[in-house]
């Protein structure tokens, strides 16, 4: 069997050149991501490269990975988006997540729908959502996803299980945004895989727009037994169609940052993160009009 | 001028009549509001609940703007001293207020504080008691009756089939709780009322200790509008005088956000209307009025639970170590000790009012038939003993423009003394100062008394508090106090002198009418034993537990009300990993238009690593009830309270609450103990008022 040519620290850490060993790696490596605190079975995490250069700061934004984020925000757009989204977890081709979301805006309420992957063969994990949001007053929406998740591990077999989110997005003031989201409130688990644990989480963040340019974003996340973890990010208009932006997270510490181009055509924005240990992420996610301009 | 502040009071009234009527929140809400900022965190429901009857007595039954005193607004916590100046002053300078929204033109009062007083103040609310006798005030008055069930869904040990080995281990009632009320009153002048309780687990039946409900409470309270007496109370009432040092069985102000909260009111006695089955006295109590002067005789005799011993010596005499505060008689070994204690309290109080100044003297006699008898370890050395005690006090109030000084010096006549004495300045509109310092003595001893304190045994503490009000602008506010403290004798795991300080910070921003957010940090220090040292002796070592919350309200509509809260504590003992607590919960509040119709929910998710650092938030409930829970483990918490009016006078009340952990099997221990991981809770609550 072939060597397989693998560029990373982890290389080293491996005296391996059989392809068995080499998927016995990716495999556990699979299952430490389960439990890697700051994305947290990524299936279960955030989505879009917008969120990921904000350092995680995901349940403010309105964009078409609210579906995954924060249903909540889908009643800010005003037009049908669809979005694609792909990180390769520490750089590991293997360690692959993806994301497609699309919004549907209709008369009194916004739906969403998207489809979450992560893994590779001998592991891996699909999430399809389904998104309602309604905007109840001119300050207040709120949104339920409805959740399918599907894990496949190898031999083991594969478990399926619903689970619903709870979003929930007010305007406190035209510069103010604070949103709520809770996932798997009831706690359930795939019962026929007893060591994957479904992880409960609430999130509560802020968004200032401090002016014409600059917005800052708070966002703090607690998931059952897990450490608590403290996002901020900022992000600056260097025009209207270039933008950047940066943040960290703490427990464990993570810096990003990341840049966007802004069309009404299309959006793309790239970014990146630094785990301290476990080293480089790159992000990329595209938003594009399904119908009209991008608002 | 009057012209002028009658058109005035037009415009405010048509503009702002709309807005309070399209803004208004529940009784129950503001009330859940105010006292959450008052009590901070709780290590008890009980002394609350009879806070919030308090409260919710003023909101049924207003206090008149034009007739009502300086102590009586005293009693609203959240106002300030300047506060109440302005009010009683505006009433001296302009005459009878015309409408409760002439208390917009005061300065002194912030838009906040006039929505909360708005509930609890009116304008001629009573203005018929002054023309109504006892007979007329009988016929006129208002009766209420409330009938409250709460049960758990989950089985507890205790309730599980008896077998012989644990006959006399299991409880002999049902797991169900059930209250019942009955009020009478009228505005302040008349209440009686009747409330009956049992416990989940006690038994309701007709038996030698068992009647009907395990605990009684009856009370019958009048203040004639006129006359020599001044108030008059028979069956359960409450004492509150002076600043509580020397003898007060009422509510007690603590370390709260309310950091101007400090001074005792003085009301001296009070109806009881709680469920609390220690906490107040049992007889008559009476005030007299003449010019100046005031007077308050009362006597109580009743009944207490105690952990009755006997001796081992040859005589066979009983003694006590410990009143039972819980209440609960659910076993038989809880029901034999029922009662078995008979406290008498006598107490005699008098005060004089000169001009600004007010000066009180006290003295109380209590009896226990049964004699108490302290532990031999050195921290109980100055722990009364013995069945008699008896204490003075002498107190003061001194008001001059914005300055008042109160205090209280008490003595034992075993020779111990203690005093506490403090003052609020209101430098300007925008800034209030409070400072406090307390000295008690390590043999101090008292029966009822709840002054202003860190500890709760009101002994063997000195200390020193310190806190400010400061409005920066409309939109921001910055509270804060600090208190040093220090014991000179030993403590309860705490071998050996030592200190403590906190400290609390808050800074609450309203942008718009309708959004208020707060950040609050506090911090308590406080020295204890190293727990698991390896040393021959205890040492102690410094715990510090910090606190750190950020909430939002918004009141997104005319029926929506949002509250949102992140909240974090963090607990550190030298040598020992840190341990965090985290809270996070969501509540919406909608009613429908006419208000017939109400519902509350909250979704908790909370991440607890240790007692130390268990989290505390305040919960809505069902009328007269008052709910602060502990969060402890990880898991996530919901409930909903619905409220439905189904007839004018017809209202229910239904509460379902879950709890469900994750990192637990079991819940509690003993005959408490649940197998599983989640606690449903039910409670439903029907009233009848007329």
């Amino acid at each position: 069997m072939a060597k397989i040519e693998f560029n990373s620290y982890f290389e080293t850490c491996l005296p391996l050149d059989t392809h068995e060993m080499y998927n016995y790696f990716i495999f556990w490596t699979g299952i430490l991501c389960l439990f890697n605190p700051v994305h947290a079975q990524q299936i279960y995490g955030t989505s879009g490269a917008e969120s990921a250069m904000l350092g995680g700061v995901s349940v403010v934004l309105s964009n078409a990975y609210a579906v995954v984020n924060n249903p909540a925000q889908l009643t800010s757009l005003k037009n049908w988006q669809a979005g694609l989204y792909n990180e390769n977890r520490f750089n590991q081709k293997e360690l692959q997540y993806s994301n497609f979301s699309i919004n549907v805006p209709i008369k009194y309420f916004s739906a969403g729908f998207g489809i979450n992957y992560y893994g590779f063969d001998q592991f891996n994990q699909q999430r399809y959502m389904l998104a309602l949001a309604s905007k109840i007053s001119q300050q207040f929406s709120a949104g339920i996803q409805l959740n399918y998740a599907v894990t496949q591990m190898g031999e083991y077999g594969a478990a399926g299980t619903w689970l619903i989110g709870l979003g929930l997005k007010l305007q406190i003031t035209t510069k103010l945004q604070s949103s709520f989201f809770v996932f798997n409130p009831n706690q359930a688990n795939q019962k026929r895989l007893n060591s994957i644990n479904i992880p409960t989480y609430a999130r509560l963040g802020f968004k200032h727009q401090v002016n014409k340019k600059v917005n800052a974003n708070v966002e703090f996340e607690q998931a059952i037994e897990q450490p608590f973890i403290l996002r901020f990010g900022i992000g600056y208009d260097l025009s209207q169609s270039f933008g950047l932006g940066t943040g960290f997270a703490v427990n464990p510490v993570i810096y990003s940052f990341g840049f966007y181009y802004k069309s009404l055509r299309t959006q793309v924005h790239l970014a990146s993160q630094i785990h301290q240990i476990l080293g480089f992420t790159p992000m990329a996610s595209l938003l594009v009009p399904v119908n009209k301009e991008l608002k | 001028m009057m012209n002028k502040l009658f058109a005035l009071l037009l415009a405010f009234s048509l503009t702002i009549n709309t807005y309070a009527q399209l803004l208004r929140e529940s009784v129950e809400s503001i009330i859940e509001t105010l006292m959450e900022r008052r009590i901070e965190q709780s290590e008890s429901n009980l002394d609350y609940n009879d806070l919030q009857a308090h409260l919710l007595h003023y909101a049924e039954n207003k206090l008149d703007l034009n007739k009502v005193t300086h102590s009586e607004l005293q009693q609203l916590f959240f106002l300030s001293e300047l506060q109440i100046q302005a009010i009683i002053s505006h009433r001296n300078l302009y005459g009878n207020f015309l409408s409760v929204y002439e208390l917009q033109t005061i300065n002194a009062l912030d838009e906040n504080t006039i929505y909360f007083l708005s509930y609890f103040v009116a304008v001629d609310e009573d203005w018929q008691a002054n023309q109504t006798n006892l007979l007329a005030m009988f016929k006129e008055s208002n009766h209420e009756f409330i009938w409250l069930a709460d049960t758990e869904l989950q089985q507890r040990k205790g309730y599980k089939a008896v077998d012989s080995l644990t006959a006399s281990n299991h409880y002999l009632g049902r797991q169900i709780r059930q209250v019942f009320r009955y009020r009478m009153s009228f505005g302040q002048h008349l209440s009686i009322g009747y409330s009956g309780e049992k416990d989940a687990g006690e038994a309701f039946a007709f038996q030698s200790k068992i009647k009907g409900f395990d605990f009684h409470s009856a009370h019958v309270f009048y203040q004639p509008p006129k006359g020599l007496i001044k108030v008059i109370a028979l069956g359960d009432y409450q004492i509150n005088i002076g600043q509580g040092l020397t003898f007060s069985s009422g509510i007690g102000a603590r370390k709260g956000a309310l950091v101007l909260d400090v001074r005792r009111s003085n009301q001296v006695i009070r109806p009881y209307r709680s469920l609390n089955e220690n906490e107040f006295l049992r007889g008559t109590a009476v005030t007299f009025r003449y010019k100046n002067f005031n007077g308050t005789a009362f006597g109580s005799r009743k009944p207490i639970t105690t952990n009755l011993t006997l001796t081992d010596n040859a005589d066979n005499d009983t003694y006590f170590t410990s009143i039972t505060a819980s209440g609960l008689h659910r076993t038989p070994a809880e029901l034999k000790r029922k009662n078995n204690v008979l406290q008498t309290i006598a107490g005699l109080q008098m005060a004089f009012q000169f001009n600004k100044i007010e000066i009180g003297l006290l003295r109380v006699h209590a009896f226990y038939n049964q004699s108490i008898k302290q532990g031999d370890a050195p921290y109980q050395k100055y722990q009364f003993s013995g069945n008699q005690l008896q204490h003075s006090g002498l107190y003061y109030n001194y008001q001059w423009r914005n300055f008042n000084s109160f205090g209280e010096f008490s003595l034992n006549d075993n020779g111990a003394y203690a005093f506490t004495a403090g003052c609020v300045i209101a430098l300007d509109v925008s800034l209030d100062l409070i400072c406090l310092y307390r000295n008690f003595a390590k043999n101090y001893q008292t029966t009822f008394a709840n002054p202003f304190a860190e500890f709760a045994d009101v002994k063997n503490e000195q200390g020193y508090y310190s806190g400010f009000m400061f409005k920066l602008n409309r939109k921001w506010n910055w509270n804060g106090y600090i208190d040093i403290y220090q014991s000179k004798w030993l403590r309860y795991l705490v071998d050996g002198p030592s200190y403590g300080m906190d400290v609390l910070q808050e800074l609450h921003f309203q942008p718009s009418k309708k959004t208020q957010m707060y950040f609050r940090f506090k911090r308590e220090i406080r020295q204890r034993n190293q727990p698991d040292n390896l040393t021959v002796s205890d040492y102690l070592n410094e715990q510090i537990r910090s606190n750190y919350r950020l909430h939002l309200q918004q009141k997104v509509s005319i029926l929506l009300t949002l509250k949102s809260r992140i909240e974090l504590v963090t607990f550190a003992l030298e040598g020992n990993k840190q341990q965090t607590g985290v809270l996070i919960f969501q509540d919406a509040s909608w009613r429908n238009q006419t208000n017939k119709f109400s519902i509350t929910s909250r979704l908790a998710l909370f991440n607890v690593d240790d007692y130390n650092a268990r989290v505390y938030a305040a919960e809505n409930d069902v009328l007269h009830q008052f709910s602060v829970p502990m969060y402890q483990y990880s898991g996530v918490r919901m409930y909903v309270v619905v409220r439905l009016k189904l007839r004018r006078n017809l209202d229910v009340w239904l509460k379902l609450s879950e709890t469900k952990y994750s990192n637990v099997n079991t819940i509690s221990s003993g005959l408490e103990l649940i197998n599983g991981n989640r606690i449903t809770d039910v409670r439903l609550q029907m009233r009848y008022n007329f």
